[in-house]
């Protein structure tokens, strides 16, 4: 057990740095990036001073040795475009991303919950085809493309609910049922194949010759030893939903942290988006970890690959 | 045995093939296909709802027009060419790199495998969507780099999927001998693993275009794609979302498009997986 923490925590903080390493090479890729950080019109003048403010004119290696020297400080730089520290400004960000995905996983495991355990108990019937027919057609549409019907029947339409912004309960409706829409398959269907494959189980088999009703069955165990697999789908689509809230930020101008990256980059304010980047990605990351360690401490068998 | 309200078995094959076919022929033939030139606008034209008379000689505009008296179903045409070629190039290229280091790691195992896999993870754990913005912000919009973004977030998927499969072929007989009758690394790669991966290739290429389609339109959705006067699925759906209250029709007719597309394509991938389940 501790081996294999210690191990899988030495795995995190290598993705962490490996993910900050490729951000930091993303950067230079242009090879000019105070030019990169300018408008076009900027003077060469002002390149030549923002390269020496930000030490682009150093050697790489040194740079980058420095980079990492401030990650471990916290230290991420300032944005460029409002003069203030990157880190602060994504941490402010944070909770409305967090609320907004925290609604969205609530809505998504509900609904997935239901669809798998429904179409497991009415197996192979017309119930469970159409419901697996309902999710093939959900992984088809494009996320930005739900938003905007969604906008367009309850906001334009029936003018139940806002359009953007964000004012208290009824704004968060919409963006999250967006945010929602695309981790209900791989809940249903994952709560499907665990739960149908549970029920073939020994233990389930000698439970229905004591004669205990299928509900009952279903609900009293299967659900129990089902749930598992479904418990790491969830967590591991929760962070998939942090770094996809870009999209559902931007539709319905939601205050997160992908809507700053999105303007970030508009405003070629490149530490912000180094910064946003990063702290996702440590988030995600992080996400991963707690689940394998909670995953391994109900399952010891998972070994580290 | 997995079920579903959609076509199954052959059936399942013969409709999305045939609705791919469709596609193709409608979005590589569009200057024959569509009404009108896709750029050129019309100021007495504008914001024309599907299937109404448009223009001087009152002809009927199947799917409406634009802010800029543009005509919908041309820019469709066009713009799903556009969003399958980029697409079809991304996956050829990250299907190339990804399944070249797939059958090296898993080939010689060992230090390569750690090394090759450990980079794969490691760029995983950057979300492809953030990645592929921070790319298209760094290195410019543009239909190249948007191939290189799409192909690099790519790469990954093919390279695991076929490291798999490589570590149980090289275990067969037949590699063993090639190996002990002196055929080199490279050619027992090239000539007896390789042939034995093209299903699974092909299977992930499928899966993989669909992701491509997807991850291109919200890139254009999100105004980082190609320049704005060209038509891309996404791109549409953006021009016509500051419409949404007057012209519906703007930006749900390419979304749909979008969808019908996917759904072939996830159709026939699903159809492929199942066959190599029975294989």
């Amino acid at each position: 057990m501790k081996r294999y923490v210690l191990k899988r925590l030495g795995q995190a903080l290598l993705a962490v740095i490996g993910a900050a390493t490729i951000v930091f090479f993303i950067i230079r890729l242009s090879g000019d990036p105070a030019r990169l950080m300018l408008p076009p019109e900027a003077s060469e003048d002002q390149v030549t001073a923002l390269r020496q403010s930000l030490g682009f004119d150093r050697p790489v290696w040194m740079q980058y040795i420095d980079y990492l020297k401030n990650l471990v400080t916290g230290d991420l730089g300032n944005s460029l475009y409002y003069k203030d520290s990157a880190l602060k400004m994504v941490l402010e960000r944070m909770p409305a991303t967090i609320d907004l995905a925290v609604f969205a996983i609530i809505i998504a495991v509900a609904v997935g919950l239901l669809v798998g355990i429904l179409s497991a108990y009415y197996k192979n019937s017309i119930i469970d085809y159409l419901l697996n027919g309902w999710i093939f057609l959900t992984q088809s549409l494009p996320v930005f493309w739900i938003g905007i019907v969604l906008i367009l029947i309850f906001a334009v339409n029936l003018h139940w609910l806002p359009t953007s912004g964000n004012r208290g309960l009824e704004s968060i409706i919409l963006p999250a049922l967006t945010l929602a829409a695309y981790p209900i398959a791989p809940i249903a269907r994952t709560m499907r194949a665990s739960l149908i494959e549970v029920m073939e189980q020994g233990y389930m088999v000698t439970s229905q010759a004591q004669g205990f009703s299928k509900r009952r069955r279903i609900f009293k165990r299967g659900l129990k030893n089902a749930l598992l697999p479904v418990v790491t789908v969830i967590s591991l689509e929760f962070g998939v939903m942090i770094a996809g809230a870009v999209v559902t930020e931007t539709i319905f101008s939601w205050p997160g942290v992908g809507q700053l990256i999105i303007q970030a980059v508009s405003n070629r304010d490149f530490p912000l988006v180094q910064a946003s980047i990063l702290v996702v990605s440590i988030l995600y990351i992080t996400l991963t970890l707690v689940t394998d360690l909670i995953y391994h401490r109900i399952d010891p068998r998972i070994k580290v690959r | 045995m997995k079920k579903s309200i959609l076509p199954r078995g052959g059936a399942k094959g013969i409709v999305s093939i045939g609705a791919l076919v469709v596609i193709f022929i409608l979005t590589v033939f569009a200057p024959w296909f569509a009404p009108v030139d896709p750029y050129s606008q019309s100021l007495q034209d504008i914001l024309i709802p599907p299937l109404s008379h448009y223009g001087n000689d009152g002809g009927i505009s199947l799917l409406g027009t634009d802010q800029l008296g543009r005509d919908v179903l041309s820019r469709l045409l066009y713009g799903g060419r556009l969003s399958l070629w980029i697409s079809i190039i991304a996956v050829f290229v990250s299907g190339v790199l990804g399944s070249a280091i797939g059958i090296i790691a898993g080939y010689f195992g060992g230090k390569v495998d750690a090394l090759l896999m450990r980079l794969a993870d490691i760029q995983m754990s950057i979300p492809s969507m953030l990645l592929a913005i921070v790319m298209v912000a760094v290195l410019g919009s543009g239909l190249t780099n948007i191939v290189i973004v799409l192909a690099v977030t790519g790469w990954v998927t093919f390279a695991r999927v076929v490291r798999s499969q490589v570590l149980s072929l090289k275990e067969m007989e037949y590699v063993e001998a090639a190996r002990a009758m002196g055929v080199p690394h490279a050619t027992v790669m090239i000539r007896h693993i390789l042939p034995n991966t093209w299903f699974t290739i092909a299977t992930q290429a499928a899966l993989q275009m669909s992701h491509m389609i997807l991850l291109a339109a919200a890139l254009s959705f999100l105004g980082l794609g190609i320049e704005v006067s060209t038509p891309t699925w996404g791109g549409m759906v953006n021009d016509g979302k500051s419409y949404i209250d007057s012209a519906w029709w703007l930006s749900t007719l390419p979304g749909l498009a979008i969808a019908f597309v996917i759904l072939s394509i996830n159709l026939f991938g699903d159809w492929l997986r199942d066959r190599s389940e029975a294989r």
